[in-house]
């Protein structure tokens, strides 16, 4: 009778924790207050990417583009872009972020981001290195590189 | 007096090379910024070191944690290279000390060279961390996670030396999709070798011998991961076994107290199909981490102990099958304090969950149920400081040498760790 009471009582305990876990999961979404805007190198074979793209790039999963060439990504590390990119697009705040990369550094899965800390910066990189992408928080005419669209 | 003095160099080696091997650390830690400024494209140097203390109200907890231990500590240092556009080398030194354990001595933690053809495929040779549950291959990294020591249910110590690496070959990759997500294997097979005084050694013998030579079969690993598409989701399964084991030891002073037996007596162990498996599910918000693990572990075990003058060897044989099982939660309350709680709870034998097969007045030692608390604090993004408090009922798989008086059911143990990594 007590075990039975326990196993009824252990069963409403996993109930309650499931449907926490899944109200906290929808509810801890916050969309981003602010555009984000992406360029890549001009050698780059692709005009527009999906979000989903975008995500495995910048958590190193995707790291070729279609004609096999290499993807480099770069993360712009000014505060609010930073963060709103990661919340936008890898739904991750800094700190997951940044210890997902450590995970791939001490397992040698991986190598630790290039982050730049101007979009000056960032935009020459962009320009000279071959089969880079990068974000920005507002767009740009520079010609020395191209603008990537993002589909849904 | 010779055995004694020969133990004394041993451990004065053993110190030595402790201390070449932090000092090599630190030197590179403080080089390390600069090299890696220097040039991306040329040498990348990363590492980590973390000082633990355990403390315990009753029972020793894998070190003497009833008086309080500082003999808890991790360091590794690793040097990465991209050779070209598809090839990656690298390796990872790593020392330890944990209680009678490891000893900070020196090892290689993984060093393989990585080529990846396409996404989908990509090859690996050298020694290679297996994939064993979310997060052993970073287990050793404090930093990755918000509690101190992991649950036990999935990530024993004992046979860790066993299972951590293995030295052969891999095949890995992620087939990505638009909409159903990510899918990533990882298969490995080769072999390993693991140390005579290691967690698998007192796994597999106990405390009643010293073992003098090991010698493992064919090791395998491999997982599956499936990945939702906004990449919150992680679901899958990890997979390991090992081929056999032989240990070959001779039984030490405790022997004659705990069994009968005069010390010196030669034995052989052989344990084989040592099999893990492992499934998992993680949760992932912007503030909160959710995870739960269910693993199984079967040995099947031999034992030939060779006794004096005409009598026939001592034969012990014992196949066993254990379940570990834990759920966590982790929540971040700002960018420098996270809090998480985990229950864990493992069966060494889930033939014997409640310790039938134990002594009378010690049946406790067929379970282990482990409630943890743990406080992080992130002082900046190198330096981490935690604080973690267990409320444990039984004792099943803690080491008889270092609680030669036995065991109490319930005990807290309180555990702090200061980490630096780059």
């Amino acid at each position: 009778m007590k075990n039975s009471r326990l196993k009824i009582l252990r069963l409403i305990a996993i109930g309650i924790l499931t449907v926490a876990v899944l109200v906290f999961t929808f509810l801890d979404q916050v969309s981003a207050a602010e555009d984000i805007y992406f360029i890549c190198n001009k050698n780059i074979p692709v005009n527009t990417l999906s979000r989903n793209d975008i995500k495995n790039i910048f958590i190193g999963k995707k790291t070729t583009w279609d004609n096999q060439q290499k993807i480099t990504f770069v993360v712009l590390k000014t505060e609010n872009v930073y963060k709103e990119f990661l919340l936008e697009y890898l739904r991750k705040n800094k700190q997951q972020y940044e210890l997902y990369w450590r995970q791939m550094i001490f397992t040698g899965e991986g190598f630790f981001p290039k982050f730049i800390d101007s979009e000056d910066k960032l935009i020459k990189f962009v320009a000279e290195t071959d089969g880079a992408i990068g974000f920005l928080s507002h767009e740009t005419d520079n010609d020395t590189v191209k603008i990537i669209s993002i589909s849904n | 007096m010779k055995q004694h003095r020969q133990t004394q160099g041993r451990e004065c080696k053993m110190r030595n090379r402790y201390y070449y091997g932090l000092l090599a650390v630190w030197v590179c830690m403080l080089f390390a910024g600069t090299i890696c400024k220097a040039n991306d494209n040329t040498l990348h140097i990363h590492g980590f070191i973390s000082q633990g203390y355990m403390k315990s109200d009753t029972n020793n907890y894998l070190t003497d944690s009833e008086e309080g231990s500082f003999q808890f500590n991790e360091m590794g240092l690793n040097f990465l290279k991209q050779a070209t556009d598809k090839l990656n080398l690298g390796m990872q030194f790593f020392a330890r000390d944990l209680g009678p354990t490891d000893n900070d001595a020196i090892m290689v933690d993984w060093a393989y060279a990585d080529y990846r053809f396409r996404d989908y495929l990509g090859f690996r040779a050298g020694r290679i961390k297996n994939p064993i549950g979310l997060y052993h291959e970073t287990r050793d990294v404090d930093m990755q996670r918000t509690c101190i020591l992991l649950p036990e249910a999935a990530y024993t110590d004992n046979f860790r030396d066993a299972i951590m690496a293995t030295n052969g070959v891999s095949v890995y990759g992620d087939f990505l999709s638009e909409n159903t997500g990510n899918l990533s294997y990882k298969l490995i097979i080769g072999t390993n070798n693991i140390k005579n005084d290691g967690g698998t050694v007192f796994a597999a013998v106990g405390s009643y011998w010293d073992v003098t030579d090991t010698e493992i079969g064919t090791t395998g690993a491999g997982s599956l991961w499936w990945t939702d598409p906004t990449n919150q989701v992680k679901l899958g399964g990890t997979y390991g076994i090992i081929s056999e084991m032989d240990l070959e030891a001779v039984t030490n002073q405790f022997a004659y107290s705990g069994l009968g037996l005069p010390a010196g007596l030669h034995s052989a162990f052989k344990v084989e199909n040592i099999l893990s498996w492992i499934v998992s599910a993680e949760i992932t918000t912007t503030s909160f981490l959710f995870a739960a693990e269910y693993r199984r572990l079967e040995t099947e075990f031999k034992g030939i102990i060779k006794l004096p003058s005409s009598q026939p060897d001592y034969i012990e044989q014992d196949d066993t099958r254990g379940e570990g099982y834990y759920a966590l939660v982790s929540h971040r309350f700002s960018d420098i304090f996270e809090a998480g709680y985990y229950y864990s709870v493992i069966y060494p034998n889930m033939d014997d969950k409640d310790g039938d097969n134990q002594k009378e007045n010690e049946k406790f030692r067929a379970w282990r149920k482990d409630q943890a608390l743990s406080f992080r604090f992130d002082m900046n993004s190198n330096w981490t400081f935690k604080l973690e408090g267990h409320y444990i009922d039984g004792c099943a798989a803690m080491y008889n040498r270092l609680n030669p008086d036995g065991f109490h059911r319930y005990w807290y143990l309180f555990v702090s760790k200061l980490s630096y990594s780059f």
